[in-house]
C-alpha cells in the first residue's frame, strides 16, 4: 500500500495521527511531502485531524514521532495564520522537552517565513488578540525580518518597550535573532532597548533574555561592531541572576574570539562573583576554561578559579570541573604546577583542596617541579607553601615530592633547616621510598642537593633503627583480632567495588557474565543468517591499581592528622 | 607428656633455671632439700643437695651436680663448666668437709644431673669414672632428661594432684604458644583447675604453687623455643596472681609451711620478673630506642592494633620498673645487689621515656581503660623522680584527648572490646557521645596534672569536661570489702565507683576530695597484698584483669601512696 493510501485511509478511519506516528524514521520526508499535498488539495483535513482527540491517544515515542512529522509538513500547508499559529500551539502545549518546544516553534517561523503575505497575516492576528496569540509573536517577528526588517524590527521594539504587554520577552529575544547588519540606526536602537531591559527589569527573566538577544545581535553584526554591544553586556554582567549568568558564561564561551577585552573581563567577573550557579552553568564555565588560553592568559583564570573554588558552593569542585581538569593535567607539567602552586598559596581551604585534586594520581609529570621564583623570594612564604603542600597533597605522593622539591630550591639557607625538618617528619616518614624520587631528580648542580642528601643519610638511619629488629611476632594482633579485621576489609571492599561497578559506564553499555573458571573466554556470535556461528577468544586482563598509605596513619594517626589540620588551617602571611 | 617435658629439660639453662627448679621436684617427691644453689659458681661442685633415698630405698644424701643440655665429650673434661673437676670437687673437697655432721652417717650419693642427653661419644669415659670411684659408702647416679620428667611426672605434676582435663589444656598451651591469645587460655584453665582442686591445706597449697610453677617454666621455655614469649608473660602474670589467692591465706605464723609457701611464692614472682625481663630484652628494649621502633614493629596495617599494643607494653615495662623499685626496697626476691637494682630502675626509666619519646601513638590513647596502662607508667616514673616528664606527657595526652574528642577522629572511647573498637564508625555524633558516656581516663588525667602542678592542662580538662565532655559520667574506682575476694583472680567485677567527680583548676581541690576518699576508705588497707607489703600485685591485678589503679596509689601524697609501704 502507498503511503497516500495509508494517510486517506486512515483519514478516514479516523486513525490518522496514529498512522503518522508510527511510520519508519525513513519514510517521514515522503509522509510529510504527501499529507501536505492532500492537505492543500483537500482530500485531507490534517490541521483539524491534529486538533481532533486523536492527539490524547499519543504520548512518549508515538508523540514524538508524530510531532516530527507534524513539523515537517506544517510550513507546506496552505491554511490560515490563524489555522497554523492553533495548531501549532496545540502541538506546542504537549511538547514534552524544551527541544520539541522549539522544533515546533521553529516549524511556525518557517511557516510565516515562506511569504510575505503569511508573516504580514501574522503580524495582524497578533495585534488583534496580543494576549490569545503571544505565542506566534517571536515566529512572526523574526519570520517577517526576512522580508521587512525594518518593519518587523519596529513592532518588536514596540512591544519590547511596553511593560506590561504580553510577549514582550519574545519581542526582546526575536529582536537577538534579526540580522540587522545594515541598519545602525536600528541597531543602536535595539542595544537602547536592550540596555533598558537590563536596567528596569520587569521580571527576573529580562537581564537573561537581553542578555541572549545582544549576543544574538553580536553574532549577525560581526566583530567589528562588537563595541555597540558592549555597553549592554556590561550592564548585564553588573550583579547577574542565575539565569542571567548562563547567558553571560555562553556569551563569552561562544563568542570570546570577538569579545573586547572589557567584555571578557567583565563575563569572568560575574562569573567569579556569582555565589551559586546552576548545574548546566557549572558545565558551560568547565567548557570554557577547556578551551580558554590557560596559559597566555593564566592570571585571569587563575583569578576566576580561585573565586570559583573558593566560594562556599560545595557543587563546585575539581570534579565539576573535569575537562578543566583534565586540560591541565595533560598538558604541560609546568602549567600544572604553577597554577596548583598559586591556588596553595592562596591558602584558602577550598581553593587549596582543589589545588590538590588538580595533581594526577600516578607518577608525578616531569616538570611539576616548578621554579618557584616567579612566587616569592620570601623563605617564610615558602615554608609556608611547604606546610600547604603536605596539609593538602600527602595523599598524592608523587606530585607532593615534586612540589616539594621546587620549596627545597627556592628555601633561602637560614631557614632551609626547618624546611628539611618538615619535610622529613611529615613527608618521608609517611613515604620512606620517595627518597628514591627525590635522588633521582635532582642534579649534582641543584640547589637542593645538599638537602637531599642530608634527608637521604637521616631517612636511613631512621630506616636503620626500625629495620633492624623488624616485625615482632609476638606482638600480632590474634588470630580473633585478625578475623574481626579481615571481616571489616572485606565488607569495606565489596562496598566499594559495588559502588564502583554502580556508576560504571561498562554496567550500562557491557552485558555481564560471571565466568568461574579460566582466564580467557569463548564465544560464539550468530549473525542472524543461516551460516555458522563465528567463534571468538578473548583473553582476560586484569586492573591493578595501588595507592601508599602514608605511614604515619598507622604510627601516629591522631598525631599526623593533627599536623595536618595545623597545615591547612594555617593564613598566609600578610 | 613424658616428651614434652624431656623437650623442656633439654631447653633449660644450668644458671637460673635447671638449678632453680630442681629442689621443687625433688621436694615434691618427700625428699628434703638441705642446700640449694646459690648465686655464682657451685658450692665446691654441688648445685644441690637433699635427702632421699637410694634405689635401693635407704636414707641417702644425694649431692646433686648440674649440666644443662645435653652432656658431651666436650662438657666432661675441658673448660670451666665441664662436669668431670666439679665431681672431683665434691669427693676432694665437700664430702670431707662440707657434709653437716648430722648426716655425715649416711651412704652418698653423687648425682650427675643433665638437662638432655648423655652423648654416646662420652658415655663409656662417664662410667668408668664411676666405676672407679663407686664405694660401698659412695654411690653415683646419673640424671637425664629423661630420668627428671619422671621425677616430675611422679611427683609435683603426678596425675592424682592434678584435675583430669590438665594433660589436655597444658599440651594445648604448649601447643599453641605461637598464638599467644588461644595458648593462654588453655594454661588459664590449666592454672584455673589446679587452684580450684586444690584444697585449704599449706602442703596442698605448696604442691598447687609448685605445679604451677613447673607448668609455667615448661610454658616459657617452650616459648622462648620457638620465639614467641607473649604467652609466657601473659600466662606469668596470671599465675603470679592466682598463686598469690593461693597462699595468701596461708602465711600466717612462722611455721615451716607458712614459710615454705612463702619461699615458693617469691620463687613465682622471681620467674615472672625473669620471664619479664626477657620479654623486655627480647622485643622491646631495643626496638625502644628508635624513632617509632616499637609502633613499627606490630605487624598490622590497623593504628588500632599499634595503639593498643603499645599502650600494653608501656604498663609492663612500667610494671617491671615497680617490682624492681619493690624488690630495691624490700628486697628478698631475689638475690641481687640492691645496686644491681638501682641499675635495672634505671634502665626501665630510660626505657619508658623512650617509649614515650619515640612513639607518640602513646600520646594519644584509643579506649577508656589505657587510664590503667597511663597510671602505672606514671605512678613508675613518679617513684624514679620523673615528675616534669610526667607533666609534659600527660599534658600531651590531655591535649590530644581533647583534639581527638573535638574532631571526632580516634578519641579514646569506653569500648574494650576488639571488636566495638575495630567496627567504630567514622564521624558519628551520636556514636562519640554514647561512647564516652563514661570516663575514668579524663579525671585521672586530671589528678596527674593536678599532682604535677600542671594548672594549664587541669584547665583544659576543666574546660573539657564542663562542655564537649559534660555528658560523660567522670569516675574514679576504689577498692571495696568485697575486692579482696576477686581483685587477684579476676572472677568477678568488684570495688567502687566514685562517680561525682568534678575537674576544676585548683591542683588542691581536684586532689582534695579524692584524697579524702583514700583515707576514707577502709578496703585498700585490708586488701591482703598491701598487708603483706606485695602491693606491686595490686597493680599488676589491675593490669591483668583490666580494672583501674587504685587511687591510693596515685592520687596521694607519695610519702602517703601504698608505694612506700616498705
Amino acid at each position: 500500500m502507498s503511503i497516500e493510501h495509508k494517510v486517506l485511509s486512515a483519514h478516514a478511519n479516523g486513525t490518522l495521527l496514529s498512522v503518522v506516528a508510527e511510520t519508519p524514521y525513513e519514510e517521514t520526508g515522503v509522509l510529510a511531502e504527501t499529507l501536505s499535498t492532500l492537505s492543500n488539495s483537500g482530500r485531507i483535513a490534517f490541521l483539524n485531524a491534529c486538533k481532533s482527540d486523536q492527539l490524547n491517544g499519543l504520548s512518549g515515542t508515538s508523540l514524538y514521532g508524530f510531532q516530527r512529522v507534524f513539523c515537517m509538513t506544517l510550513p507546506r500547508v496552505e491554511c490560515s495564520a490563524k489555522a497554523a499559529v492553533v495548531t501549532a500551539g496545540l502541538i506546542l502545549d504537549r511538547a514534552e522537552d524544551a527541544l520539541t518546544a522549539s522544533r515546533v516553534s521553529d516549524a511556525l517561523r518557517e511557516w510565516f517565513q515562506r511569504t510575505r503575505q503569511r508573516a504580514q497575516s501574522g503580524l495582524e492576528l497578533i495585534q488583534s488578540d496580543m494576549r490569545m496569540y503571544s505565542r506566534a509573536l517571536r515566529p512572526v517577528l523574526v519570520a517577517g525580518a526576512q522580508h521587512d526588517v525594518r518593519k518587523y524590527a519596529s513592532a518588536a521594539l514596540s512591544v519590547a518597550r511596553q511593560p506590561m504587554t504580553e510577549g514582550r520577552l519574545d519581542a526582546i529575544a526575536a529582536l537577538g535573532l534579526m540580522d540587522l547588519r545594515q541598519h545602525t540606526d536600528l541597531v543602536l536602537e535595539v542595544v537602547r532597548c536592550l540596555e533598558e531591559a537590563i536596567e528596569r527589569p520587569v521580571s527576573d527573566h529580562d537581564a537573561p533574555v537581553a542578555i541572549r538577544a545582544a549576543i544574538g545581535t553580536l553574532q549577525h553584526l560581526g566583530a567589528e561592531s562588537c563595541h555597540l554591544i558592549e555597553p549592554v553586556l556590561l550592564k548585564g554582567c553588573r550583579s547577574p541572576t542565575q539565569n542571567a549568568l548562563h547567558e553571560i558564561v555562553l556569551g563569552v564561551y561562544s563568542h570570546k574570539c570577538v569579545y573586547t577585552s572589557r567584555m571578557i573581563d567583565a563575563s569572568f567577573s560575574a562569573i567569579a562573583s556569582a555565589v551559586q550557579h546552576r548545574r548546566d552553568t557549572i558545565d558551560l564555565i568547565d567548557s570554557l576554561l577547556y578551551e580558554w588560553d590557560i596559559r597566555g592568559d593564566r592570571k585571569r583564570v587563575l583569578a576566576l578559579v580561585v573565586k570559583l573554588f573558593g566560594h562556599d558552593d560545595e557543587s563546585l569542585n575539581v570534579e565539576r570541573l573535569d575537562a578543566f581538569g583534565h586540560r591541565l593535567r595533560s598538558g604541560s607539567a609546568d602549567l600544572l604546577g604553577w597554577y596548583v602552586v598559586s591556588m596553595l598559596m592562596t591558602g584558602e581551604k577550598p581553593v587549596c583542596l582543589a589545588a590538590s585534586q588538580l595533581l594526577p594520581q600516578d607518577e608525578a609529570p616531569k616538570g611539576l617541579d616548578i621554579d618557584l621564583a616567579d612566587f616569592s623570594q620570601d623563605g617564610n612564604r615558602i615554608l609556608f607553601l611547604c606546610r600547604k603542600i603536605i596539609g593538602y597533597c600527602l595523599a598524592n605522593k608523587w606530585g607532593a615530592a615534586a612540589l616539594l622539591m621546587s620549596c627545597m630550591r627556592a628555601v633561602p639557607d637560614d631557614l632551609s633547616p626547618e624546611l628539611e625538618r618538615t619535610v622529613f617528619d611529615y613527608f618521608l616518614i609517611n613515604y620512606p621510598s620517595s627518597i628514591d624520587w627525590f635522588e633521582k631528580n635532582v642534579s649534582s648542580t641543584d640547589r637542593a642537593r645538599s638537602m637531599v642528601t642530608r634527608l637521604s643519610d637521616k631517612l636511613r638511619k631512621y630506616l636503620s633503627g626500625i629495620q633492624e629488629a623488624g616485625f615482632c611476632e609476638a606482638f600480632r594482633p590474634s588470630e580473633r583480632q585478625l578475623g574481626l579485621q579481615h571481616h571489616r576489609e572485606t565488607n569495606m571492599w565489596q562496598t566499594i567495588q559495588r559502588q564502583a561497578y554502580e556508576r560504571s559506564i561498562a554496567s550500562v553499555l557491557a552485558q555481564e557474565s560471571t565466568v568461574l573458571y579460566g582466564t580467557g573466554s569463548i564465544y560464539y556470535l550468530y549473525t542472524g543468517d543461516d551460516s555458522s556461528p563465528h567463534r571468538q577468544v578473548s583473553t582476560f586482563g586484569s586492573y591493578k591499581q595501588e595507592m601508599e598509605i602514608p605511614r604515619l596513619e598507622v604510627l601516629d594517626p591522631v598525631g599526623l592528622d593533627h599536623a595536618l589540620r595545623r597545615f591547612r588551617s594555617e593564613v598566609p602571611l600578610s | 607428656m613424658k616428651l614434652i617435658f624431656v623437650e623442656y629439660l633439654s631447653s633449660l639453662k644450668e644458671r637460673g633455671e635447671l638449678d632453680v627448679i630442681m629442689p621443687d621436684l625433688l621436694s615434691e617427691i618427700g625428699w628434703s632439700v638441705i642446700s640449694r644453689p646459690a648465686i655464682g659458681t657451685k658450692q665446691l661442685g654441688v648445685d644441690v643437695a637433699a635427702i632421699g633415698t637410694n634405689e635401693g630405698g635407704s636414707k641417702t644424701l644425694h649431692l646433686i651436680s648440674i649440666k644443662s643440655g645435653n652432656l658431651r665429650r666436650s662438657d666432661w673434661d675441658s673448660g670451666e663448666q665441664s662436669l668431670r673437676p666439679s665431681l672431683n670437687q665434691i669427693q676432694d673437697a665437700y664430702i670431707p668437709n662440707h657434709i653437716p655432721s648430722r648426716y655425715r652417717d649416711l651412704p652418698v650419693c653423687i648425682v650427675l644431673c643433665i638437662g638432655g642427653e648423655l652423648h654416646e661419644s662420652v658415655q663409656a669415659e662417664v662410667y668408668g669414672y664411676i666405676d672407679k670411684r663407686e664405694s660401698p659408702c659412695l654411690s653415683f647416679e646419673v640424671w637425664t632428661g629423661d630420668r627428671i620428667s619422671d621425677l616430675m611426672l611422679s611427683g609435683v605434676l603426678r596425675e592424682k594432684a592434678l584435675p583430669n582435663t590438665w594433660r589436655s589444656d597444658f599440651r594445648k598451651a604448649l601447643a599453641l604458644v605461637d598464638e599467644p591469645d588461644a595458648g593462654t587460655m588453655h594454661f588459664r584453665r590449666f592454672v584455673a583447675s589446679i587452684a580450684d582442686g586444690c584444697r585449704a591445706t599449706r602442703p596442698s597449697r605448696l604442691t598447687a604453687i609448685r605445679q604451677i610453677y613447673i607448668g609455667l617454666w615448661t610454658l616459657f621455655v617452650w616459648g622462648r623455643e620457638s620465639g614467641n614469649t607473649e604467652s609466657g608473660y601473659l600466662c606469668s602474670e596470671y599465675s603470679v596472681l592466682v598463686g598469690w589467692s593461693l597462699v595468701k591465706d596461708q602465711l600466717e605464723g612462722g611455721s615451716k609451711g607458712a614459710r615454705q609457701l612463702w619461699q615458693s611464692m617469691k620463687r613465682l614472682l622471681h620467674l615472672h620478673m625473669l620471664i619479664t625481663e626477657d620479654y623486655i630484652d627480647r622485643y622491646v628494649a631495643r626496638r625502644a630506642k628508635a624513632r617509632h621502633g616499637l609502633s613499627a614493629a606490630v605487624p598490622s596495617r590497623e593504628s588500632l592494633d599499634v595503639n593498643l599494643r603499645l599502650f600494653d607494653l608501656l604498663s609492663r615495662v612500667s610494671l617491671q620498673g615497680i617490682w624492681s623499685f619493690w624488690v630495691a626496697r624490700i628486697g628478698g626476691v631475689r638475690e641481687e645487689t640492691e645496686k644491681a637494682f638501682q641499675d635495672k630502675i634505671h634502665r626501665l626509666t630510660e626505657l619508658v621515656v623512650d617509649m614515650v619519646q619515640n612513639n607518640p601513638i602513646l600520646v594519644t590513647p584509643i579506649k577508656d581503660d589505657q587510664a590503667i596502662d597511663i597510671n602505672i607508667a606514671c605512678l613508675f616514673l613518679r617513684m624514679v623522680g620523673c615528675h616534669r616528664f610526667i607533666k609534659g606527657w600527660i599534658g600531651q595526652i590531655a591535649r590530644a584527648t581533647v583534639y581527638a574528642f573535638q574532631t571526632n577522629g580516634a578519641f579514646p572511647c569506653m569500648y574494650r572490646d576488639y571488636h566495638d573498637l575495630i567496627e567504630r564508625p567514622e564521624g558519628d555524633s551520636e556514636y562519640r557521645v554514647r561512647a564516652t558516656r563514661g570516663s575514668i581516663l579524663v579525671p585521672t588525667l586530671a589528678v596527674w596534672a593536678a599532682l604535677t602542678e600542671d594548672t594549664e592542662t587541669l584547665g583544659i580538662l576543666a574546660d573539657f569536661a564542663s562542655e564537649p565532655f559534660k555528658h560523660s559520667t567522670l569516675q574514679l574506682w576504689y577498692p571495696g570489702d568485697d575486692s579482696e575476694d576477686h581483685m587477684y583472680r579476676g572472677n568477678d567485677d568488684h570495688g567502687l565507683a566514685a562517680t561525682n567527680i568534678k575537674i576544676v583548676r585548683s591542683c588542691g581541690a581536684m586532689l582534695s576530695p579524692i584524697r579524702a576518699e583514700c583515707d576514707a576508705s577502709c578496703a585498700f588497707q585490708s586488701l591482703s597484698a598491701i598487708r603483706r607489703r606485695l602491693w606491686p600485685l595490686v597493680i599488676a591485678a589491675s593490669r591483668h584483669h583490666r580494672m583501674p589503679v587504685p587511687p591510693q596509689f596515685w592520687a596521694v601524697n607519695e610519702t602517703k601512696s601504698g608505694t612506700s609501704q616498705d
